[in-house]
């Protein structure tokens, strides 16, 4: 600092006039009363603890974010592969498909007995309608 | 025996009275954001726990008031408040001619600063914060709060220089 700055440096500053401090202590704390009288003092303690930054309470929030932001990219990641693999092979899950359908054929021609599966897909076998009576058709 | 309110108000309201004065020139509107601000530490008393520097946290949120009463105020009434620089009682009086004029120019003379750049000066010479300190507490990058002292410091000198040397050399 120079000659000039050590000079304004020591210019002496006004303190608040002295009357200030009765009234803006009293106003203060009348103000604080009111406050409080308007929220339960536990609620607003506990408020207060809940939003006040605190390193940790922020660290927190940041770990949680981080935890979703990931998840989400995770979850969008496997989605996508998911949804590329089904695109770029339709045709080999198609034939997957009728080789399971053929294996289970094969295994059904081997079995010597009628599966109740089927005989329930079968038409219902329709009984031979009864001709009228002569006599009724004589009169 | 004091309670914590009364503590901060003598360890802490010359110097927020002074740096409010110097940022809005008028002795009211110092007077409700001082007001304000102690509300504000009554209402939430635990709003001073863990900061590592009461001084700078207060002025910093005197500091925000004034900018916010800036924007809440038109330019016709900054004009107004500007009108009343002179007689805002920035510093204290004294029975020496040479040093009551001085400390009359050098009040008009920070008046005419920018208010960026008056903060800054005031919070370096008269809280004798360092650039480091000043750029936390005013949210400003290093080199802006150096430079902003800087181009203050050099608009005091210009417009003080006359009366500087005659009182130097004893000549007033």
């Amino acid at each position: 600092m120079d000659d000039f700055e050590q000079r304004l440096r020591r210019q002496p500053l006004n303190p608040p006039p002295a009357e200030w401090r009765a009234e803006i202590l009293s106003r203060a704390r009348a103000a604080a009363a009111s406050y409080r009288r308007t929220m339960s003092p536990r609620l607003l303690s506990r408020f207060r603890e809940w939003l006040w930054p605190h390193p940790a309470a922020w660290a927190s929030l940041a770990a949680i974010w981080i935890l979703l932001f990931s998840v989400q990219r995770q979850t969008e990641t496997a989605i996508q592969s998911e949804m590329i693999a089904l695109r770029a092979a339709p045709e080999e899950v198609l034939e997957a498909f009728a080789q399971r359908q053929q294996a289970t054929e094969r295994l059904l021609a081997g079995l010597d007995f009628e599966i109740p599966v089927l005989d329930r897909l079968k038409p219902a076998r329709r009984h031979p309608i009864a001709s009228p009576p002569l006599m009724l058709l004589a009169t | 025996m004091p309670d914590e309110l009364e503590r901060l108000y003598d360890a802490h309201a010359p110097a927020l009275f002074a740096f409010l004065l110097n940022l809005t020139r008028a002795e009211a509107t110092t007077r409700d954001l001082l007001q304000e601000l102690f509300i504000k530490l009554a209402r939430q008393p635990n709003i001073l726990k863990g900061t590592r520097d009461e001084r700078a946290f207060l002025l910093r949120l005197a500091h925000n008031a004034a900018i916010d009463t800036f924007r809440r105020q038109s330019t016709r009434e900054r004009n107004h408040e500007a009108l009343g620089a002179e007689q805002a009682g920035l510093f204290a009086a004294t029975s020496d001619p040479d040093e009551a004029e001085f400390r009359r120019q050098l009040s008009a003379a920070l008046g005419e600063l920018p208010p960026d750049q008056r903060a800054v000066v005031h919070l370096k010479l008269w809280e004798g914060l360092t650039f480091d300190a000043i750029a936390e507490l005013l949210g400003l990058p290093l080199n802006t709060a150096a430079s902003r002292y800087r181009y203050g410091l050099d608009k005091l000198r210009e417009r003080l220089r006359p009366l500087y040397d005659e009182i130097k050399h004893g000549r007033l």
